[in-house]
């Protein structure tokens, strides 16, 4: 899996692609800090996750981003999580982080 | 259940549960009566995450058996499964579940096991996990109407 950041004044762009299960649960902490110490700095408002190149993903990496959800709501800013595949839209309807979380299809 | 058709039988060790692929392998010897491909993807790598992670097996046997419509897949590991994962399924299968997901961003996988699963239960030495799946009639027709072009 990989993952790239464009900042562009208040909005954070997360490019995020690959596979992400738990045999990727040391690429899931250092999103978790990358994104939350941007967010803690105060001046990023909204953060893009694209999620269009990612085909399957588990409850680790549903953890790392309800991590990132819980500090962005913290900080009265905004996640929107980007083009789910149908695999990691339905982990979201199983889950039912789609009730708490912005996904734009 | 025992005495079911037996479908599947494997034994993985502590490295093959880290490889990627293992979750493929297993599901492509899997009929697709019971789940859709990607829950049944789904299932298998909170199961063997679980094994791997929270039990921390260093060898988990994986049997399938069919009787009627109904599937067990059955999962035994050598050591048994933390405490705190046996108390988290017990919590599901009472229905206790944490209002919001907002406050519970770990323990994921057995809410998510429970709720593709017709049934899952525990032995009470914490080493076999059962999952039970019931033939979805609906799903196989439309997969036999897929493969029929």
């Amino acid at each position: 899996m990989a993952f790239s950041f464009k900042r562009t004044e208040d909005e954070l762009l997360v490019q995020i692609s690959g596979l992400l299960t738990f045999h990727q649960h040391r690429e899931g902490e250092q999103l978790v800090y990358q994104i939350t110490t941007l967010v803690d700095q105060g001046e990023i408002r909204n953060v893009r996750i694209n999620f269009s190149g990612v085909h399957r993903m588990d409850s680790h990496w549903l953890g790392v981003l309800i991590r990132i959800l819980r500090r962005v709501k913290e900080k009265q800013a905004r996640l929107v999580i980007v083009k789910p595949s149908r695999e990691v839209n339905r982990l979201f309807e199983v889950s039912e982080l789609n009730r708490i979380a912005e996904i734009e299809v | 259940m025992s005495s079911g058709n037996l479908l599947f039988a494997a034994t993985y060790n502590q490295q093959d549960l880290w490889r990627p692929m293992l979750i493929e392998e297993i599901a492509n010897q899997l009929p697709q009566r019971w789940l859709a491909r990607s829950d049944l993807l789904l299932l298998l790598v909170e199961i063997i995450a679980n094994a791997a992670i929270h039990g921390q097996a260093e060898r988990l046997e994986v049997t399938a058996r069919q009787r009627g419509t109904l599937a067990l897949l059955n999962f035994r590991q050598d050591k048994p499964m933390q405490t705190e994962a046996r108390a988290a399924l017990a919590a599901l299968r009472r229905g206790a579940v944490p209002a919001s997901l907002l406050d519970c961003p770990y323990g994921l996988g057995f809410r998510i096991v429970t709720r593709l699963a017709r049934h899952v239960t525990m032995s009470v030495d914490g080493q076999n996990l059962q999952v039970w799946l019931k033939e979805d009639r609906n799903w196989t027709a439309l997969v036999m109407q897929e493969a029929a072009g």
